[in-house]
């Protein structure tokens, strides 16, 4: 245990040195006074689901897991590359434990990121109006931290299985396209060309943890399920908000582990 | 016990097919210092990965200290160290820094990893630039690192993956020096790769020499170099291919039941007696008129050894650090010529 908490501690200290962290923290928070700015005044909270709360959201939704992500992708892969993989497995660790402690320290480093970033922005607006619904604010930052874990896992499992950090990264991207864009694309044109029931609309929100986030993050700005279209229509009439929230978070807390459990499996039978 | 043994090990590397390690067998008793001896490419640290469980055998089986490398992975990595042939250092760090965070890693405290870095610092000579940043570091003195890293666990068995290749003859001796008062004192067991023969003769209890993947001869050092049965005359004729041919039909019918190799412009032929027979063999030569540059005689060494199994010499040997080494006058001549062969490639 002691060991594994070592490893924890040196991936967050590497991390923390690295510049990504207080990069992404310092950018997000400036973001955040844009667009409150934009918004011009009023309080932002406090009109529910308002263009400065949707922009917001949105914005977390995509930088988040890109940022994830590619850390995860480069977690292990940069490490076999440099040779300090071997050095590490040569000793008396697992690799199973070698790996859940990256992870570990990789996903507490990108939670303390995310936090820095919400946690500027929030005091940004605090000076530029008066933060009325600071209980919707810690959601989404809840959600950001959720889907930073749910993303660096499936990093890891991305840096696990490709091996060189190049190739890992590029996938990672592809992913990022796929969850984030093309994702919503498609679900448009499925929904376009075969009148979708709104169960099948509900699985494939589960399948995609942004689009899980995204809808659980309107959730909690709007709980009126309307707003969601024919998806919102099928499950205020089926499952009712707190069915539908709880399915969505188990989603990713699936994300997470799943990703983790498959990347673990292959790592240990893995050659270095 | 804390011996290493292993049945069959094979390692075929799925890119490209390379069969890189080919069914070896191996018995390293507990506390003994085994040298495998083999040229660039001939699969040691494929081995040594294997035998460390970074690597999974294609087939075959192998134990350190008793535990199943693949069976028992963990077990083997807490009973065996190794300094790997590329490691990757962090050259900000410092060498203390790097022995307290392995030492914490294996979950000693703060104090007694801070006593256990400080205790290998001193075991590898290091003390004065422990707190001197990796970067600044000569080859000599991180591969003396590398030792003290391998060592934090107080492992039973030791993996060295050419703990000397690149160094300068005096920070090898010191290595060396290292190797043989952890194995005398700590009775650690030594498995140790080298392209150097005279590392394996000078500090190996027992010598494998791997050529392509396979063991091709094992014993002593003294076991294997009597193993030829007899003194080596080398005839160095240079390159004409007719002078040689000239040279081997005329010394036939002195030296019938003997064998030749040629080799690098040498004829070398194993026989007995060879200090009786040297003048006749200059009178013979003498007369189908082939000059030798020139004619020596020696007690074979291992690279006699190794060229009579491999049909050539282990590649570029480093200067030798002593007049009397092991590797003999002979490997001396072929080491100052060594750069410029070196510059054929
Ligand atoms: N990861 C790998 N993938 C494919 N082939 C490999 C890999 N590593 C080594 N090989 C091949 O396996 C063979 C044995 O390599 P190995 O590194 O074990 O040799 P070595 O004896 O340690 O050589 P050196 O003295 O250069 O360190 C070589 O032909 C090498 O090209
Ligand atoms: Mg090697």
């Amino acid at each position: 245990m002691s060991s594994f908490l070592t490893l924890v501690r040196k991936e967050i200290r590497d991390a923390a040195q690295s510049r990504w962290l207080v990069g992404f923290a310092l950018s997000f928070g400036l973001l955040v006074l844009l667009f409150a700015r934009v918004q011009s005044g009023g309080d932002v909270f406090a009109e529910g689901f308002n263009r400065t709360t949707a922009g917001l959201l949105n914005l977390a939704l995509l930088a988040v897991p890109l940022l994830a992500l590619l850390l995860g992708a480069a977690a292990v892969a940069t490490e076999r590359e440099q040779g300090t993989l071997a050095t590490l497995l040569s000793q008396p660790i697992g690799a199973g434990e070698l790996l859940l402690a990256k992870y570990a320290g990789l996903t507490l480093a990108l939670w303390a990121a995310v936090a820095l970033g919400f946690g500027l922005g929030g005091l940004l607006l605090a000076l530029v109006a008066p933060l009325g619904a600071l209980d919707r604010y810690l959601v989404f930052v809840g959600l950001a931290a959720g889907l930073a874990s749910a993303s660096a896992s499936i990093g890891v499992l991305l840096s696990v299985l490709l091996r060189t950090r190049l190739r890992a990264m590029a996938a990672a991207v592809l992913v990022w396209l796929v969850l984030t864009l093309f994702y919503e694309l498609a679900a448009i044109a499925v929904a376009l060309t075969i009148s979708a029931s709104g169960r099948t609309l509900l699985l494939a929100s589960l399948l995609d943890p942004v689009e899980a986030a995204r809808i659980l993050g309107i959730l909690a700005v709007e709980p009126n399920l309307e707003v969601l279209g024919p998806l919102g229509a099928y499950l205020a009439t089926e499952l009712g908000t707190g069915v539908t929230a709880g399915l969505l978070a188990s989603a990713l807390v699936a994300w997470v582990a799943a990703p983790l459990v498959v990347a673990v499996a292959v790592f240990r039978r893995q050659d270095v | 016990m804390g011996g290493i043994r292993a049945e069959g090990l094979t390692k075929v590397y799925r890119r490209g097919g390379v069969r890189a390690v080919d069914g070896i067998d191996l018995d390293v008793r507990e506390g003994q210092i085994f040298a495998f001896l083999g040229e660039n490419g001939s699969g040691k640290t494929t081995t040594v990965r294997m035998l460390t469980t970074l690597l999974r055998p294609t087939s075959g089986r192998a134990w350190v200290a008793g535990f199943d490398v693949v069976e028992r992975p963990g077990d083997v990595r807490r009973a065996a160290g190794v300094a790997l042939q590329e490691v990757g250092l962090d050259d900000l760090q410092t060498a203390r820094e790097l022995l307290e965070l392995q030492a914490r890693l294996f979950g000693l405290s703060r104090g007694e990893a801070r006593r256990r870095a400080g205790e290998l610092l001193a075991v590898v000579g290091l003390e004065a630039d422990a707190d001197r940043r990796l970067g600044t570091y000569s080859g000599g003195m991180r591969r003396r690192l590398d030792l003290a890293a391998a060592l934090v666990h107080r492992p039973r068995v030791l993996f060295l993956d050419e703990p000397t290749t690149g160094l300068d003859p005096g920070s090898r001796e010191s290595v060396w020096q290292y190797i043989r008062s952890i194995n005398r004192e700590e009775g650690v067991t030594v498995f140790l790769t080298t392209q150097y023969l005279e590392e394996a003769d000078r500090l190996a209890d027992e010598v494998a020499i791997i050529h392509r993947g396979r063991i091709v001869a094992q014993g002593s050092p003294e076991a294997l170099k009597s193993s030829i049965g007899a003194d080596v005359i080398a005839v160095e004729l240079g390159e004409d291919p007719s002078a040689i041919a000239l040279a081997v039909e005329a010394l036939t019918p002195l030296t019938a039941a003997a064998e030749k190799r040629v080799a690098d412009g040498h004829l070398y032929l194993y026989v007995r007696e060879g200090a009786r027979l040297v003048p006749r063999v200059v009178v013979e030569l003498e007369r189908v008129g082939v000059r030798p540059r020139a004619v020596t005689v020696a007690r074979p060494t291992l690279d006699d050894v190794f060229l009579r199994i491999t049909g050539h010499h282990l590649a570029v040997q480093p200067p030798s650090t002593a007049g009397d080494g092991a590797a003999g006058p002979r490997a001396n001549l072929r080491a100052a010529k060594s750069p410029e062969r070196e510059g054929d490639r």
